[in-house]
């Protein structure tokens, strides 16, 4: 048999259904997360059903058994130590490993049978793990095993019994650091009404671990996704946290965004750190709440989605198309919270201009000669895809798609590929000379290392747009994530031009090396909210970035800590190197970039404090606030154009945005032929 | 180490694979020279502190402390004046606390000395008890100074006095200073006070970010530099104040950027979270099994 290499991560999923909608149905999740199949593998796969009117009142214990001698042990234990009884109800799944799934109703209170999981859980990992009771609530419920997500529904018959819950979460996976053949670490993770599925490798793992280990919990199967079950059960159920405090602890915000040091350092030891993102639910037995939480550098892709009956979490905007042809989706920001109940609907929405994320756009019917990319594997698509092109096909329309991935590698130059519906990741990679059209949204990593032709997006495009792209055009009518244009050069004549018509998160044109990069916001014309997050052009060395209206100076390139600057500054008055008035004009400001200091500080004091934001590294930012001049039209004018023309503006917004004044970042000597005008 | 004089002074040097380090090919002298650093792999990538945000500071005495790097720097009372007033100076503005027996002429630093309690009063703020049943709660933050050892015996009575602990290798002990913080962090864990008592080691035998990196993952929330600050800025040589603030800024700036690169490349952005008891970060070349049962670190190449 052929060995195939594939790049794969972990798959996420949760869907919430509103107050009053139908349930979700156990085919409606699978179908969700199969469609992200190539994300996970056959090393495992889970999901946790949520039912708030499920609960006859008593515990649902499920644990997985390698042996009769385990099973008599385990009851024996429930008989002794369980003050209510308990119900056996057997094995619900056959075995694919060394372990079965065994489940029982217990009837005791939460707090003993918090302490009889942990001390089961204790004695059977001791004993060579013999066991592991892997769900415990009484509205969440697990069923989780070796395989790909619907391999695991089979095993337990969630479809064939057309289970219905509140909310699912589910997960496929692809084990990294912990083994993929026994059941024990698939995904979903529990605790108490907890469950969490994650993608990601936690770097903080051994510190949460060093947190929890003294506070009630005493068995670990060594994966970081546990720890975040068992953190999220600690904060919110024993330390009672509301949920919010609970799941800021976990993002770890940056220190300058911090509301109280107190509790920052109380509860340190709780944050999360390296790439992850988590959807997690839970169930307090008068609502239900779909929690999901992406890592400050985004280092793991996470969208979030509503339509009229339901709210949805996923890892790929198609998991959610699966489901809604007409949700609202949009990305999460990096360390960016998302919340949302049964009963109150989107709480939190894990970001800010969620309107930016809805862009008006046309969805043209095909016309030309078609691939029905509808149920087909992406590589059987890509395949017919070729073929065509082959034939001699000049324009290929792919109906249907939704979360194909790599479409768009193998356009032939000259040639034209249009995508109806969802483009999946990494789409137009390597992109030589086709012209690429995608009417809807595009996931991520769109058009990394292309080196010509063009990629039209009539939606909204993912993370990591346009890195490594060195020549050609990006047209994006909507907005797109983060990392944008990231590592983007030129190279003599070659020079690549993104627009990008809404807004972007952090790190616009990290490491950027050449070419021109304009964000609009077309549809917010008359707004001035900055259209970038932050750490824009951070280690930029060429290449000239516009974005229309003004960019704080903060967001441009790395800042040092406000803490670190602040106690510099004192350190000045003290020594009489500064006045009193100066450092308490300085230290009053919101953020205290480069520029404030330079305009503040004699110069010696300035050359001291500098030490603090440069480095053998650092290069200047060239940043003004200006009309576009002669130059910047000649690098920018036609895109401009071609972009109102190809989205259908019109001449009124074309003329508008030459009206417009940008912002215009570029480093010293990486654009030397630019001469700043005042507007 | 980065250097603190020359052309590019504060500049640690980056350099690809390979090791020149200890135990191998340079000679091990402390437990830590068996210890390396578990690096970010494919799935959890490395993050470079020149582009992004890698957050080096620390907080002591629940909050009431901030040190802008996991540094604590010692002055002896063998040393000039001025040399003292330069790198105090210099600590001050970086961020980075002192120790200091006696302050004079010093106080308007205060609020980044460590002193003798005698001191602790209007302008400075913390204070150290080398008799820690002394330590009492009065409102500022007290350590308790002791040497090195894994007797603790002293620990529990003054747990609610005092915010903090001073491991301090100069007062002499006879227990590895890596096995005495890995210990004595996992105690305060069980009493349930880690977050609110401090834990600061070092001494003598403190070399540079890679000891400091080590010893804070083993449990310490800061490390104490002492005889490596005199050895680097050449007391005897330099007697212009501003001179030694000078240098001794850039040994700190130095050091802050050698402790954020090697978090970056364990894949951490945050190092008061992440870093301090995260043994899972480090891993054991050629040491007994007892010693790493007594530091809870694992064997290079395990899972």
């Amino acid at each position: 048999m052929e060995t195939r290499r594939e790049i794969a991560a972990c798959g996420i999923l949760g869907v919430l259904r509103r107050w009053g909608a139908e349930k979700v149905k156990a085919d409606e999740a699978v179908s969700s997360i199969e469609c992200v199949r190539f994300r996970g593998s056959r090393y495992g796969a889970g999901f946790a059903a949520y039912n708030l009117d499920g609960s006859n009142g008593m515990h649902k214990l499920k644990i997985f058994i390698d042996s009769e001698n385990t099973l008599s042990h385990v009851k024996k234990t429930l008989k002794t130590r369980v003050d209510g009884g308990f119900y056996e109800l057997g094995f619900d799944s056959f075995s694919t490993s060394r372990f079965a799934s065994w489940s029982a109703y217990v009837e005791t209170s939460e707090e003993a049978l918090r302490k009889l999981v942990d001390s089961i859980n204790y004695e059977l990992f001791n004993a060579g793990m013999r066991g592991r009771v892997y769900s415990w609530g009484r509205y969440v419920e697990v069923f989780k095993g070796v395989g790909y997500p619907v391999d695991v529904s089979n095993m337990y018959g969630l479809m064939e019994k057309n289970l219905e819950a509140d909310m699912w979460i589910a997960h496929t996976r692809q084990p990294t650091n912990s083994p993929g053949v026994y059941p024990i670490w698939s995904h979903p993770f529990a605790s108490q009404e907890w469950a969490i599925a994650h993608n990601g490798d936690i770097s903080s793992f051994g510190a949460n671990m060093e947190f929890i280990r003294f506070r009630g919990y005493r068995s670990f199967v060594g994966t970081d996704s546990e720890l975040i079950a068992y953190l999220l059960d600690y904060l919110t159920n024993i330390q009672r946290l509301p949920l919010l405090q609970a799941a800021q602890l976990l993002v770890n915000g940056f220190e300058d965004d911090l509301d109280r040091v107190d509790e920052y350092v109380r509860w340190r030891g709780t944050g999360l750190d390296g790439p992850f993102s988590v959807v997690a639910g839970y169930c307090d037995g008068e609502d239900v709440y779909m929690l999901a939480l992406a890592d400050r550098s985004k280092f793991r892709p996470l969208v979030v989605g509503y339509d009229e009956k339901r709210i949805y979490v996923a890892s790929e905007e198609a998991e959610i198309r699966q489901l809604s042809s007409d949700a609202v989706v949009w990305p999460v920001k990096p360390g960016g919270i998302f919340l949302a109940s049964m009963k109150r609907g989107v709480v939190l929405a894990g970001r800010e201009n969620i309107r930016h994320y809805q862009p008006r756009t046309v969805k043209p019917r095909p016309v030309n000669m078609a691939v029905d990319a509808a149920g087909l594997d992406y590589r059987r698509v890509n395949k017919m895809v070729a073929e065509a092109f082959a034939k001699g096909v000049e324009k290929v329309d792919v109906v249907n798609v939704n979360g194909h991935r790599y479409l768009g590698v193998n356009v032939p130059p000259g040639r034209s590929l249009n995508i109806y519906g969802t483009a999946g990741n990494c789409l137009a990679n390597f992109n030589k000379g086709g012209f690429i059209t995608v009417y809807g949204n595009a996931e991520d990593d769109v058009a990394d290392a292309m080196y010509g032709g063009r990629v039209v997006i009539h939606g909204n495009a993912g993370d990591v747009l346009a890195q490594a792209f060195q020549a050609g055009e990006i047209f994006v009518r909507g907005s797109a994530g983060n990392r944008v244009a990231i590592q983007m050069r030129e190279f003599r004549e070659n020079k690549p031009v993104l627009v990008v018509g809404g807004r972007v998160d952090d790190y616009l044109g990290e490491y950027m090396a050449g070419g021109v990069v304009a964000v609009l916001g077309v549809d917010s014309l008359d707004s001035d909210e900055c259209l970038v997050g932050r750490y824009v052009a951070t280690g930029m060395v060429g290449g000239v970035i516009y974005v229309r209206g003004r960019v704080d100076m903060w967001r441009i390139g790395l800042q040092p800590p406000r803490e670190d600057v602040k106690r510099y500054l004192r350190g000045l008055l003290l020594e009489g190197q500064i006045d009193q008035p100066t450092y308490t004009k300085l230290i009053t400001l919101e953020k205290i970039t480069i520029q404030d200091l330079r305009e503040n500080l004699p110069p010696e004091p300035f050359k001291r404090i500098s030490k603090l934001y440069t480095s053998k590294y650092y290069r200047e930012h060239l940043v003004s606030y200006r009309r576009l001049g002669e130059t910047d039209l000649k690098l920018l004018g036609n895109a401009l154009q071609s972009f109102c023309r190809e989205f259908g503006l019109g001449s009124d917004v074309y003329e508008r945005l030459l009206e417009e004044k940008y912002t215009v970042i570029s480093v010293d000597g990486g654009f030397s032929d630019m001469s700043p005008e005042e507007g | 180490m980065a250097g603190v004089v020359g052309r590019q002074p504060a500049e640690p040097p980056i350099v690809s694979m390979g090791s020149t380090g200890p135990p191998y090919v340079e000679e091990p002298f402390f437990i830590r020279d068996h210890i390396v650093i578990d690096g970010a792999q494919v799935t959890r990538p490395s993050i470079d502190p020149y582009r992004e945000p890698v957050e080096s500071h620390v907080y002591l005495c629940g909050g009431r402390l901030r040190l802008s790097m996991p540094v604590v720097v010692k002055l002896g009372h063998h040393l000039s004046n001025s040399f003292r007033e330069g790198v105090v100076r210099a600590c001050y503005c970086m961020g980075v606390l002192v120790m200091i027996d006696n302050p004079t002429g010093l106080e308007k630093y205060g609020e980044g000395l460590l002193t003798e309690p005698a001191y602790v009063g209007d302008g400075v703020y913390a204070g150290y008890y080398g008799e820690p049943s002394r330590c009492r709660e009065s409102g500022k933050p007290f350590f308790a100074h002791v040497g090195a050892s894994t007797d603790f015996l002293w620990l529990g009575p003054v747990l609610e006095h005092v915010s903090g602990i001073v491991v301090d290798e100069d007062l002499g002990g006879v227990d590895d200073v890596e096995v005495v913080v890995s210990l004595l962090d996992r105690e305060l864990r069980r009493h349930g006070v880690r977050n609110s008592v401090s834990l600061v080691a070092g001494g003598w035998s403190v070399r540079g970010a890679d000891d400091v990196f080590k010893l804070v993952a083993l449990g310490a929330d800061a490390v104490m530099l002492s005889t490596c600050v005199e050895k680097t800025l050449e007391p005897l040589l330099t007697h212009d104040t501003s001179h030694v603030r000078e240098k001794m800024e850039n040994l700190l700036l130095g050091l802050q950027r050698e402790i954020k690169l090697l978090a970056g490349a364990a894949g951490v952005s945050n190092i008061f979270n992440t870093i301090v008891g995260n043994r899972e970060l480090l891993r054991a070349v050629e040491l007994p099994r007892d010693i790493r049962a007594l530091l809870s670190i694992k064997l290079a190449g395990e899972g």
